[in-house]
């Protein structure tokens, strides 16, 4: 920020033309920024009149409302009339008067949007009829049509007005004429514009950068496309008053006393349609509340929980919520008829209200602690409520969305895509004409998780010369080109519904994918007006749990519900499954991590799995507070209370802050927070990473806290864990609607496990783990599986009834790399009942060659002929087909060599990515190459600290932000998989093997944990072993 | 064996390195991919094929280059030239590799161990890794010299062994048949290769069995063998010494001759001509003559030489000249020629040679625009063409006289001085950190002459030129 300027006296002036970088590329400030400084300049009023856009007006608003501005802000934007071309200067800037003049401002940017791909706009005069309550400002080209004069005039003789730039260019005098000549022909007033690009001068060097992306050379090469001097910035008062005639500076102030619109006038309107005649939408909830409680509570509802849902209801209406909640229960009823699972969440999700409107299966009694968070009136942010719906179905109920409002009343909310360390590394390296492969060196190379070294100086080490003037400006430029925006992208499923057209309330724009339309505002603009967003979201999870259900009921001809699940009282033995860490595809809690966390917390009831699911977060762990919790919960540490404020807000976690909600309750109770000042933190906590905000949390924080007796180290604790939430913020309710399904997958799991993991390998990607670990982990529980074979699978995993009466998962189709869905299932309907019987009868059906080959592959014909080379060799003959040579063929086929044990290993993982025969790690140790190598079942006979050596197949390695420099490796053999640490220094010095080896032979110190009796392996010596399988190859070649 | 294959993993890499010493991990990279890696690279487990991101994970420090297949290719041709004068027959096959054919040349070198050291005493002058192979066919000698062979085999039996333990991948197939050859068990060439060819051409295609085909054929490739640049290089030992300029005109004649006899029958003109001068007890020097719209004839050259020599000092006794060429071009005739008497006419190109030749080189330059709004970088000057787009000027008023440098004005300008119109405030370049803030005004001085002034941020006056 340049230095702050006393205002001129007796200068007034309004800018009434000026972008901001959400007209992307084109200006070099933030919209935060161009107020503040015109603010501190002493501009009587800002108008921001982004191109074809009103992206950027929120955050400005927002800004101002925050800071207490005196400045007006003005909304508007800028038209050029030849379809965008920045260079082409026919501009039109349109400033909105009132509301009635902003909806037809947002008309006529959805309008001009709507005609072209994402991010292009066409406007014609033509389509400047309706504007009646804005402002038009003109500022005429030397060449522009002589038509348009006329024809704007008479469109708008009150309401037009020419504006005229002095920017200090050669052409000013040219362009002054021609300004002065066209008011004077068409009889209209003059007015000053700035055309601002920048907030402030320094911002030169940016904006040439963002000229040089936008055209795609090097700054050096781009001459006259970059502006000649720094006068598209905000100019003090001083300054303007000597560049522009007085009466000019004198229009703008008339300009700007016309526009009295305020973002602050926007009000949402429900959707009416879903309030049925004679009612209205509190009586429609309240009776639908009523339905919700024979239903939810048969045996009648107690009475303290119908005193909460009064009061619930009372808050509804007092703060006029009904609609959202219809509107929720609506699509959720939709979801239910088409019988589509779904789970909602959200702070206002887990209310009593939300449960016997069946938006959720939290059962409150489950979790009474909940309701204190359900909507509060101090807090004036809506209520907040996401639905998840399974993954695969959840375009049904957008299409619903759509079907049912119309696509002028429902659209997605915008995500901003901004630069990031890694773009803003290319660009701007790109603009400053540094070569692509040393960029892309600089940006593999960075380690953003390096907390030591700022990327700044991991730059200087990787060679950039930080002395030179290209260094130095291409440090700077990518700093401050981080935020900004790049483009606005589809927000994954964050639904605006109106009553009226949507675009009077913001302008709509085409999204990258067809058929889909976004506004213009991301979801934190939303929340800042107040306007309700309905998040509709997919979940692998809930795909995977319907599908278990629906086989549940088919072989087991049990009918459950999600809801059936969790109103069983909680089952120890699904807990004590957890207990052991046994939660291979359970969700949220299958993490390595959280496998290890599992034996520690000994999760015990359903409260116990929401702490479980938001303890192994970064917030928790950067604020150290998940050893303090174990302790307490292992009764070694005693459980006490600073004071009585505090035990109200933490004592269901055991005096230790776990959840955000609780971080926020606790900078009011202990920090003297007022109610505002919190929300402003949990807001700065939202988009901490966008403005870096917190900082200014952290004297009041630890301050208060100190104030008040608490210790200095407790404090700042709690502010790392403000930080940490930052990153990731997961709070309480979110915990609970998981939990659910934590409970539901583990219940399944345990009862019905050949089920749970059939559903759970026909939801794959998802999770955790791969289909070969799920497999692999599902022998070990016992489940037989069967291969793939022509004759008996179908396209998905299914079960079968093995000759012992158990229920067996028979290898879908599905898993057939390269095979198509649709080519399958034609060639499944042709499908004999007792099956096909020899290879020529399915190439006699003529389906594609690669198909079958890739069924050849994976063993899938094995019932025909003896292996899959003899299968594959057959079908790929050309002339087979000819009925008359088929026997002749036939016996004059050559014989090829079957596959050796690990060919067939290695088909198996190319074709199908798992192998149901031996574990690579398995024929490596038969072949005597392992020799030392304990198995990772055998670890568990082995004394704490005692030196082991284990080899495994690496399955991953994870390098988490909040544990410094250690890397997790999973090792995987044919027992289980080892968990293997490996320290920063352990790992900087065998590099080699650290990242290359797919086999991994490791020397190190075992430890367990005494209580939880979790082992992990310290590594010490790594030894790559990838070579071994190549050398097992060459040895059994020369054996054949 | 008939055929050497040679082959260059690392030519583009080699070359560099072979310039420049340098000891730190060194790769070319392709799409992200690293191509070619040096020892230093290698030692540190990087490989091609490693990803750029993985590379930099085992070695922050690493130096990348971009790969260049163009580059290469020249590479590639320069060898050749240089092989040339051991190797009578052999064929490029870019972007690494050469085969020669070897049978003719063993007679000259008494055997093939006397043709290898031969043959690889330039390619160890030039520090280049390769790897080679002998066989009886081309595609067998490439085949084997791509695995890593390294050894000149005398029987074809030794060289199909090898081969029948190729593995697939190794055996140069397309990566998709390879492929499918794996997937039907057969891991080596020799196990595709016992199988019978009609079958796996019924199964695999016709280029399988191409290949196959071509494994066993000893005929030279179809295409031409290498053939030297088809560029005019001549040396001429004098017979006597010659210690004053203008004796040359006679040998330097002779060349010239010899050069038009070259160049007419090949209907070629060219560009530039450097005669090489060898001093006796001196370094030789090279005196370079052009005329860019190119020439063929000893006459018109030997006037331009001779201007240039009417200047040339010898500094030593002259024992040898030799001609070299530049700018080889075919002969396009000029319309012109045909109808109009062209005695006494120039053309714009003849016209910048003759002044080159009188004036030097340098002292010939054009004017170019260049867009850059910063006045003295606005245009430079440069070598001249003879043809060149015109250039739009921009639609800035600038005057038509402006200085190369401003000069200084001792007195800001005063009431006697009109100014007409500004400023215009030029404040740019902070990119190649030669930032200027001048505002611009265009006035009239007490004199009546229209000015270019500026006024820089510290409040100095300069004359920056004038209008006409």
């Amino acid at each position: 920020m340049t230095s702050l300027q006393v205002k001129a006296p007796g200068v007034d002036y309004a800018e009434l033309h000026c972008l901001t970088n959400f007209s992307f590329l084109r200006a070099a400030s933030h919209p935060h920024e161009l107020l503040q400084q015109a603010d501190a300049l002493g501009y009587n009023a800002l108008a921001l009149t982004d191109e074809c856009s009103v992206a950027g007006v929120v955050r400005a608003y927002q800004y101002k409302k925050e800071h207490g501005l005196k400045i007006q802000l003005i909304i508007g934007s800028e038209f050029s009339l030849q379809p965008h071309q920045p260079e082409a200067h026919e501009r039109l800037v349109v400033l909105a008067k009132n509301r009635q003049g902003y909806a037809q401002l947002c008309r006529l940017i959805s309008l001009a949007r709507s005609r072209c791909e994402k991010g292009k706009y066409q406007v014609y005069i033509h389509d400047f009829g309706d504007l009646s309550e804005c402002i038009l400002i003109w500022n005429p080209h030397p060449n522009s049509p002589n038509d348009l004069g006329s024809h704007l005039s008479a469109l708008y003789k009150k309401n037009l007005w020419v504006g005229c730039h002095r920017r200090l260019s050669a052409l000013d005098q040219r362009q002054h004429a021609h300004c002065q000549a066209m008011a004077d022909d068409y009889d209209l007033p003059l007015v000053a514009l700035g055309q601002v690009i920048m907030h402030s001068p320094t911002r030169q060097m940016l904006h040439d950068t963002l000229t040089a992306i936008r055209i795609g050379m090097p700054v050096h090469a781009c001459g006259y496309a970059l502006q000649a001097n720094r006068e598209h910035s905000l100019r003090t008062l001083d300054k303007i008053a000597k560049l522009y005639p007085a009466p000019w500076l004198q229009a703008s102030i008339t300009i700007a006393k016309q526009c009295d619109f305020c973002l602050s006038q926007l009000t949402y309107e429900y959707p009416a349609e879903l309030v049925p005649n004679g009612y209205d939408a509190n009586s429609y909830l309240h009776h639908l509340v009523e339905q919700g409680k024979s239903i939810r509570f048969p045996a009648g509802v107690p009475h303290d929980i119908a005193l909460i849902i009064d009061k619930e209801l009372k808050l509804i209406a007092s703060e006029g919520y009904a609609h959202f909640f219809l509107t929720v229960y609506d699509l959720v009823q939709f979801a239910k008829r088409q019988q589509i699972l779904y789970q909602g969440r959200g702070s206002s999700a887990n209310s009593i209200v939300c449960y016997c409107l069946e938006i959720t299966a939290v059962d409150p009694r489950q979790i009474q602690v909940l309701f204190e968070r359900f909507i509060s009136k101090e807090r004036s942010e809506p209520p907040d409520i996401d639905v998840d719906f399974e993954h695969q179905r959840r375009e049904e109920i957008i299409q619903y969305i759509y079907q049912k409002y119309g696509r002028h009343r429902a659209a997605l909310a915008a995500t901003v895509i901004t630069y990031r360390f890694k773009s803003a590394v290319r660009e701007v390296g790109k603009a400053l004409g540094i070569s692509l492969p040393q960029l892309e060196l600089f940006i593999k190379n960075v380690d953003r998780k390096d907390q030591h070294t700022q990327w700044d100086e991991q730059l200087k080490n990787l060679g950039l010369d930080s002395q030179s003037h290209v260094g130095q400006c291409f440090l700077e430029l990518v700093k401050t080109l981080q935020g900004f925006p790049r483009h606005l992208s589809q927000h994954v499923g964050g639904f605006i519904i109106s009553a009226g057209p949507l675009s009077e309330l913001v302008p709509i724009e085409n999204a990258s994918m067809a058929q889909r339309t976004v506004i213009q505002w991301d979801k934190d603009d939303l929340a800042s007006l107040a306007l309700l967003k309905v998040d509709v979201l997919a979940l692998g999870m809930l795909s995977a749990i319907k599908r278990a259900l629906n086989m549940v009921q088919h072989h087991h001809g049990r009918k459950l519900s999600l809801a059936d699940i969790t109103r069983m009282d909680d089952d120890a033995k699904v807990y004590e499954m957890l207990q052991q860490g046994d939660s291979v595809g359970v969700f949220q809690v299958e993490s390595r991590a959280q496998m290890s966390m599992l034996p520690r917390l000994q999760p015990a009831c359903f409260y116990d799995l929401v702490i479980q699911i938001a303890i192994v977060r970064p917030g928790p762990i950067q604020g150290d507070m998940v050893h303090p919790f174990l302790r307490r919960r292992a009764g070694k540490e005693r459980v006490e209370y600073p004071s009585k404020e505090v035990k109200a807000v933490l004592e269901r976690t055991l005096g230790v802050p776990i959840f955000q909600e609780q971080v926020i309750k606790l900078a009011m109770v202990a920090a003297n927070f007022s109610g505002g000042e919190a929300d402003r933190l949990r807001r700065a906590m939202a988009s901490w990473k966008r403005h870096g905000e917190l900082e200014k949390f952290h004297h009041k924080l630890v301050d208060g806290m100190m104030s008040r007796g608490y210790e200095l180290a407790f404090a700042e604790r709690l502010y790392q864990q403000i930080l940490g939430f930052g990153e990731y913020g997961f709070p309480e309710s979110h915990s609970a609607s998981f939990a659910v399904l934590t409970y539901a997958s583990a219940w399944l799991k345990y009862h019905y496990t050949a089920v749970f993991y059939c559903a759970i390998l026909n939801s794959q990607p998802m999770g955790f783990y791969s289909a070969s670990q799920l497999v692999q982990d599902a022998r070990r529980h016992g489940v037989q599986v069967l291969p793939v074979c022509i004759n008996k699978s179908v396209w998905d995993h299914s079960l079968e009834t093995t000759q012992n009466l158990e229920l067996a998962i028979r290898l879908g189709l599905r898993q057939v790399k390269g095979v198509r869905q649709d080519h399958l299932q034609r060639l499944l309907e042709q499908r004999p009942k007792q099956g096909f019987t020899d290879l020529l009868q399915v190439q006699a059906l003529h389906h594609t060659k690669g198909m079958l080959e890739c069924l050849a592959s994976a063993n899938a014909l094995n019932c025909f002929s003896g292996h899959r080379y003899q299968a594959r060799w057959q079908l790929l003959d050309n002339h087979q087909d000819l009925p008359l040579l088929r026997e002749v063929r036939e016996a004059q086929q050559e014989q090829l060599q079957g596959p050796s044990d690990l060919e067939t290993l290695t088909e198996d993982y190319d074709s199908l990515r798992l192998s149901l025969e031996q574990h690579p790690i398995a024929l490596l140790r038969n072949a005597g190459l392992l020799k030392g190598c304990l198995a990772t079942s055998q670890l568990a006979d082995k004394a704490h600290q005692s030196l082991v050596t284990v080899a495994g197949l690496v399955t991953g390695r994870q390098r988490p932000g909040t544990a410094s420099g250690v890397t997790f490796i999973t090792l995987e053999d044919e027992t289980g998989n080892t968990n293997l640490v490996v320290w920063q220094g352990t790992a900087r010095a065998q590099k080699q093997a650290y990242l290359n080896a797919q086999i991994l032979k490791v020397k190190g110190i075992l430890e367990r944990d005494p209580d939880s009796q979790v082992i992990h392996v310290i590594a010490g010596k790594l030894i790559d072993c990838s070579h071994l399988l190549e050398q097992l190859k060459v040895a059994s070649r020369d054996f054949h | 064996m008939q055929w050497l294959y040679l082959c260059f993993p690392s030519l583009q890499l080699d070359s560099l390195l072979h310039q420049q010493a340098y000891s730190q991990a060194c790769v070319l990279v392709d799409k992200n991919e690293v191509v070619q890696a040096n020892p230093e690279a290698l030692q540190l487990g990087i490989k091609n094929g490693t990803g750029l991101a993985h590379a930099a994970l085992l070695c922050a420090q690493i130096k990348v280059i971009a790969y260049d297949a163009k580059k290469e290719h020249r590479l590639l041709s320069q060898l050749a030239q240089c092989l040339y004068q051991t190797s009578a027959t052999f064929y490029l096959d870019p972007p690494q590799g050469l085969l020669l054919q070897t049978s003719d040349m063993l007679r000259l070198y008494e055997g093939i161990g006397g043709y290898w050291q031969q043959l690889q005493q330039p390619l160890i002058e030039r520090g280049l890794n390769y790897h080679y192979a002998s066989a009886h066919s081309p595609l067998a000698a490439k085949v084997l010299a791509h695995a890593g062979n390294d050894r000149l085999l005398q029987h074809q039996r030794q060289v199909q062994m090898l081969l029948n333990q190729l593995p697939i991948q190794h055996a140069l197939l397309d990566h998709k048949l390879a492929l499918q050859l794996e997937r039907l068990g057969l891991n080596t060439l020799g196990q595709a290769q016992a199988l019978p060819k009609s079958a796996l051409g019924q199964r695999l295609g016709k280029t399988l069995v191409n290949y196959l085909h071509q494994l066993e054929d000893t005929s030279a490739p179809t295409k031409p063998a290498y053939q030297p640049p088809e560029r005019f290089r001549q040396r001429l030992e004098l017979l006597y010494e010659i210690e004053h300029s203008s004796a040359l005109r006679f040998p330097l004649k002779r060349l010239l001759t010899d050069l038009e006899a070259f160049l007419a029958p090949r209907q070629l003109k060219v560009a530039q001509l450097s005669l090489g001068l060898d001093y006796r007890e001196h370094a030789s020097q090279k005196m370079h003559v052009g005329c860019s719209d190119g020439e063929y004839r000893a006459e018109s050259w030997l006037s331009l030489f001779l201007l240039k020599l009417e200047q040339l000092k010898l500094p030593a006794p002259i024992i040898a000249i030799s001609l070299t060429t530049k700018g080889q071009m075919p002969w396009a005739p000029l319309s012109e020629q045909l109808f109009e008497p062209t005695q006494g006419k120039l053309t714009t190109g003849q016209l910048i040679s003759r002044l080159q030749s009188k004036l030097g080189d340098h002292a010939v330059q054009q004017v170019y625009l260049r867009d850059d709004h910063r006045p003295e970088r606005s245009f430079y000057q440069g070598a001249p063409q003879s043809s060149y787009p015109t250039q739009q000027a921009t639609a800035f008023l600038r005057p038509s006289l402006l200085f190369t440098l401003p000069q200084a004005l001792h007195h800001k300008p005063d009431q006697h001085w009109c100014i007409l119109s500004g400023p215009e405030r030029i404040q740019s370049g902070w990119w190649d950190n030669v930032n200027i803030c001048r505002d611009y005004f265009i006035a009239r001085n007490p004199a009546g002459q229209v000015c270019w002034l500026f006024r820089t941020a510290t409040e100095d006056w300069f004359l920056h030129g004038y209008f006409s």
